[in-house]
């Protein structure tokens, strides 16, 4: 009984260990709020993180290797054309993704890649701006 | 007045005593209980039948969602099956890996059931306490693996990630930490004067009924049964560690009572133990390649001329885990059964709840650190909402049919 | 026509006045818990705003409840919270204000017992109400505290009593104010000073108790019965239940230091402060009384239940009507015994 006591007296003292929400409370205009800077800093992501996968359209050969190790098909390939030959592209669907890191490791071409990034929220589960590649495929895939 | 009524209490699906969804039925008189029947299946997700739509690799990570606490322990013990049918080796370097990251989840997982114990019997200082100083071993995992949880470090025949020389520091630091708080914090677990009244003589399980019920891991541990995979069984770098042996209460000079504050010093004192192993580790990590085959479609091409069963069996934080494989030349297990430490320990909650207060309900049903997810096999629905009791012929029917097709499928 | 006016104001007034108090010192409560537990915890505003959220909820009144007794036991507890504190704190501020007012001249110490039971009582009854085999736990756990609660505080009563049946001969005896005349400390040899000890720490182990506060909220147990008694109250009826916690809380600590350290500031200086010819003592003394209140509040309910586990009921049943009986009991008769000792 007196061990725990004695450790709250002591955290009642020092630094706490939660750290507040970025934003203070419900600001009444969160525009404001990012301008004048009055968030709280977040906490740092360590080296080495498993974040947002980032697609190199332009070196991707279309082997489609990703795909086929993917665990939770998170990757789906187009058709395109390259030149005159026909070829594969894909978009990642980030809300399927599990951030195992395996197409990272797999691809030949070092075309997919991870950045320390967290922050992935979005209103819509398949929007464009949760699907690696929506723009490049919207502009090249070949449709029938 | 000798009359005692009993009346029924439903604990379950969910309650906040319970992480995870599973149903008891009491029957109570007053505060006693005076009969229990478990209910399980309510997070039933067929992982097994999912496993044999995806091909090797694939299966590791959706292993790996078994259970988000044990998320080494299951693909642990599926690569080593996997690896046992196919005959690939591990090199030394990444079984201490595989060890040194076995064991830094079986810190944390520790600390979270010291943290969960606590919030059951109102302790929520020490709930808080307990997970503060978890995050130090999440924060190093994280470093190490690139996630808190999920790792996703394994691979057949090897591991992902290499334990590199900047590395080393950070796991020496985390160790130091945890020796540094390992003396308050066991003090605090274990000579709390409120959590004694709680803990001492709550869920009795006897080393008999522990044999009986073939209780595993800490639970069984508890109640004298010496038994742990790291010791029985040769796997990873357990081997190397001649002074490794099953920690009982006995260890600090206590005659195993197997109740719940004995189940508590199990765990504290494997704390300690895990701290050991990782040093160990860490001194004698051997160089070399941390993989046997590189890349994954180089392991589901080899994988898909192999045929054969294989066994996997790991120390869970929780206890036992096995997995059962059969491969059979395609890129796809055909078959796997998951064993998990919940499904043994299930049956010990019947005799430790037997007579037990309604106060002592959830530190029991927490304190063999139920793992439901994991332990969930099968469900039975219907539509009209009749229930069906499956008795043991037809189950044994039902397993033997199994077989059969799968023994015909193997060797046609 | 006076009386009529008095006797709405003035439960309305400390209603108010008690209920943001008493959640400001729930909010202070949470605050020191939190940071206890290394936490930042939540704002002080904090229980204003769970009320305010509770009070726009829809409030469910289950199939199979008793309607009435369900949604009235609510407001029977606020009710009875807020007399309670009318009784508690008119007479006690008329007292060390010297002013003479409605309420001033009551205050009986049983009186105040038997309404501290009301809000319990109120509970039960809405507990078993409810129709939930939860709250039905709830309620007989309740009820069990609130028996062995009893005895103690009933003896400390008759304690205070009996002493001032001595020291004042020819006053109520069992009125506060009587009480607060003259405090437990004054003329005391050191037996009296142990007994008052005595009690002073059996009162602090009643005051979680009464308050359902860990370890003694069995009644509520979370991870147990899943909040019992309250587990099928929701919205408005939520909402009443925890003003009248915060209420009831205030009244109880109010009593206890009331009962074991009353003196106001003329009492402990022997000054009174005027500037300007406006004498402010009173103010001083409120903002002296909240002090103590709250010191009370962090001692003897915030430290104490972030360092200990919930017990089991046998085990609270056991601590009150053994170990905290005999420690009052034996506070009485170092009392009683007192002034024979000092004459020997």
């Amino acid at each position: 009984m007196f061990g725990i006591l004695y450790k709250v007296i002591e955290q009642l003292f020092s630094k706490k260990a939660t750290n507040p929400f970025p934003g203070r409370y419900i600001p009444d205009s969160t525009i404001e709020t990012l301008a004048n800077g009055r968030l709280n800093p977040p906490v740092p992501l360590p080296e080495g993180l498993r974040g947002r996968l980032m697609y190199d359209y332009d070196t991707c050969i279309g082997c489609g290797m990703c795909e086929k190790v993917c665990p939770a098909n998170a990757i789906e390939l187009y058709p395109v054309t390259v030149g005159e030959k026909k070829s594969k592209r894909i978009v990642i669907y980030l809300s399927r993704c599990t951030y195992c890191g395996e197409c990272v490791d797999i691809c030949p071409k070092n075309s997919i890649t991870m950045e320390r990034f967290v922050f992935m929220a979005g209103y819509n589960k398949y929007g464009n701006d949760l699907i690696i590649g929506s723009a490049q495929r919207q502009e090249n895939e070949i449709r029938e | 007045m000798d009359k005692t009524i009993t009346y029924p209490l439903q604990i379950g699906p969910t309650h906040p005593a319970f992480k995870e969804p599973v149903r008891f039925s009491f029957k109570v008189e007053g505060e006693r209980v005076a009969g229990v029947d478990i209910d399980l299946g309510y997070t039933h997700r067929a992982i097994e039948v999912i496993s044999k739509e995806r091909n090797f690799i694939q299966t590791i990570y959706l292993l790996e969602r078994i259970c988000g606490i044990c998320s080494v322990s299951h693909p642990m013990a599926y690569c080593m099956a996997v690896e046992d049918a196919s005959g690939i080796e591990v090199p030394p370097r990444a079984r201490y890996i595989r060890t040194i990251i076995g064991e830094l989840e079986r810190m944390h997982s520790h600390l979270l059931w010291a943290g969960v114990a606590a919030h059951e019997i109102g302790f929520d200082t020490l709930f808080l306490y307990t997970w503060n100083i978890r995050e130090k071993v999440l924060d190093c995992l994280e470093q190490f693996t690139g996630n808190r949880v999920n790792y996703a470090m394994l691979t057949i025949g090897g591991v992902r990630r290499d334990l590199t020389d900047d590395l080393i520091p950070v796991i020496e630091q985390t160790l130091e930490y945890y020796l540094e708080v390992y003396q308050r914090t066991s003090e605090i677990l274990l000579d709390d004067q409120s959590i004694r009244y709680r803990c001492e003589g709550t869920g009795i399980l006897t080393y008999d009924q522990a044999v009986a019920l073939c209780a595993v891991g800490p639970t069984a541990r508890a109640s004298g049964l010496a038994k742990d995979v790291r010791v029985d069984y040769p796997m990873l770098a357990y081997p190397d560690m001649d002074w490794l042996k099953p920690i009982t209460p006995l260890d600090i000079g206590k005659e195993p009572a197997g109740d719940v504050y004995d189940r508590m010093v199990v765990r504290v004192l494997e704390l300690k133990q895990s701290v050991d192993i990782i040093r160990f580790c860490l001194d004698n990590l051997p160089e070399g390649p941390i993989a046997s085959i590189n890349g994954s479609i180089k392991i589901i091409n080899k994988l898909k001329k192999v045929q054969g069963e294989g066994i996997g069996r790991y120390e869970a934080p929780r206890g036992e885990v096995a997995h059962y494989d059969i491969l059979d030349m395609s890129e796809c297990p055909v078959q796997m059964k998951v064993k998990a430490p919940t499904y043994s320990n299930a049956f010990a909650w019947v005799p430790m709840l037997q007579g037990s207060e309604i106060a002592d309900i959830p530190i029991v049903i927490a304190s063999i650190d139920p793992c439901i997810a994991c332990a969930d096999r099968m469900t039975i629905l219907r539509d009209d909402g009749a229930t069906e009791t499956l008795n043991a012929e037809y189950l044994h029917s039902l397993s033997v049919n199994k077989m059969k097709e799968v023994k015909s499928r193997c060797s046609g | 026509m006076q009386w009529l006016i008095y006797i709405f104001l003035i439960p309305m007034v400390v209603l108010i006045g008690g209920g943001i108090i008493g959640l400001y010192a729930k909010g202070v409560d949470r605050k020191f818990a939190a940071y206890y537990q290394s936490r930042i915890g939540p704002p002080l505003r904090q229980p204003f705003y769970d009320i305010g959220k509770l009070m726009q909820k829809q409030t469910i009144i289950p199939e199979n409840a008793v309607g009435w007794i369900f949604s009235g036991a609510p407001f029977v507890a606020l009710a009875s919270s807020v007399i309670l504190l009318v009784y508690i704190l008119v007479p006690y501020f008329a007292w060390i204000g010297d002013f003479n007012f409605f309420f001033s001249k009551s205050g009986d110490i049983i009186l105040i017992l038997y309404l501290l039971m009301i809000p319990s009582i109120a509970l039960v009854a809405g507990g078993f109400a409810s129709g939930s085999p939860y709250a039905t736990l709830g309620a007989q756990r309740e009820m069990v505290i609130l028996m062995s609660t009893e005895l103690p505080l009933a003896v400390t009563a008759v304690t205070f009593a009996w002493r001032l049946s001595h020291v004042a001969p020819g006053a109520s005896h069992f009125s506060l104010v009587t009480m607060s005349f003259h405090p437990l400390w004054s003329g005391m040899g050191p037996f009296g000073i142990l007994g008052g000890m005595l009690l002073a720490l059996s009162i602090a182990v009643v005051i979680p108790a009464e308050l359902a506060k860990i370890p003694f909220d069995q009644a509520e147990a979370e991870t147990e019965i899943a909040e019992g008694l309250l587990a099928e109250y929701s919205g408005k009826y939520l909402a009443f239940y925890q003003i009248a916690d915060g209420v009831k809380s205030l009244a109880v600590i109010s009593l206890a230091v009331i009962l074991f350290f009353p003196n106001g500031f003329v009492q402990m200086t022997g000054y009174r402060i005027a500037p300007a010819g406006y004498d402010i003592t009173l103010l001083l003394d409120v903002v002296i009384f909240m002090v103590k209140v709250f010191l009370v509040y962090f001692v003897s309910v915030t430290t104490v239940r972030i360092a200990m586990a919930r017990l089991k009921i046998s085990q609270v049943a056991k601590l009150f009507l053994v170990t905290i009986t005999v420690m009052c009991l034996a506070g009485y008769v170092l009392i009683t015994l007192d002034p024979v000792i000092r004459t020997l």
